[in-house]
């Protein structure tokens, strides 16, 4: 018997959602500190 | 062990952005050297005069050479002593011109208080017992605001000065005029 996969489609795009969003905050902050 | 495919996909993810970020943080600790602004350097807080840079005398703004400069202040409840001026008066206001290199040298008498020029990146804690020490290059013009950003007591709002850095020297006499 074969099990099938579950679906990760909207966990996939969530994830990816929120790792962008810290990586343009941690460097919005960063380039700041470069900035000043 | 079997992972989904878009497993797969996220944990890559979130560990090349760990490795981006330590190897950034590498970057500026081990190659450019920036480290906490209280690295071990230590002071009797009971006797801060014992060091010649926080004499009465040597506070405040000091010409070191051209375009360099040094800034001692003793952070004590609640107000920072950035010396005395040409008449006997405390300094609540410092002028630098623009371009120039600022070393900055705080201790505290008291308790913990903090040391932040708003608007730069001068921003340290000022913890009995040690000298929080930072260089820094101030190359925007304009009026900030030295302030106290670690609660040390009721007095805590009062405890600010202002730094000023002016486009340069020529420009600064003729405001005086």
């Amino acid at each position: 018997m074969k099990k099938s996969e579950p679906n990760l489609k909207g966990t996939l795009f969530f994830v990816m959602m929120i790792g962008i969003i810290i990586l343009i905050s941690w460097f919005a902050v960063f380039l700041l500190f470069l900035s000043r | 062990m079997h992972f989904h495919k878009y497993e797969k996909i996220w944990l890559i993810f979130g560990g090349a952005s760990l490795v981006l970020f330590l190897a950034i943080l590498g970057f500026g600790a081990f190659y450019l050297g920036t480290h906490p602004q209280s690295h071990g350097a230590i002071i009797d807080p009971e006797n801060v005069e014992a060091n010649e840079a926080f004499q009465k005398e040597n506070l405040g703004l000091t010409k070191v050479d051209e375009d360099k400069y040094i800034v001692n202040v003793v952070a004590s409840a609640f107000h920072y002593d950035l010396g005395n001026d040409d008449n006997g008066n405390a300094v609540s206001r410092i002028e630098i011109p623009k371009g120039s290199t600022v070393l900055f040298q705080v201790v505290t008498k008291d308790v913990v208080h903090g040391f932040n020029v708003a608007g730069t990146n001068v921003n340290m804690m000022v913890e009995p017992g040690y000298i929080s020490s930072m260089e820094v290059q101030l190359n925007k013009t304009g009026e900030f605001t030295l302030l106290c950003n670690e609660y040390c007591g009721v007095g805590h709002h009062m405890m600010f000065a202002t730094v000023e850095v002016v486009d340069d020297e020529s420009s600064n006499e003729t405001a005086a005029k």
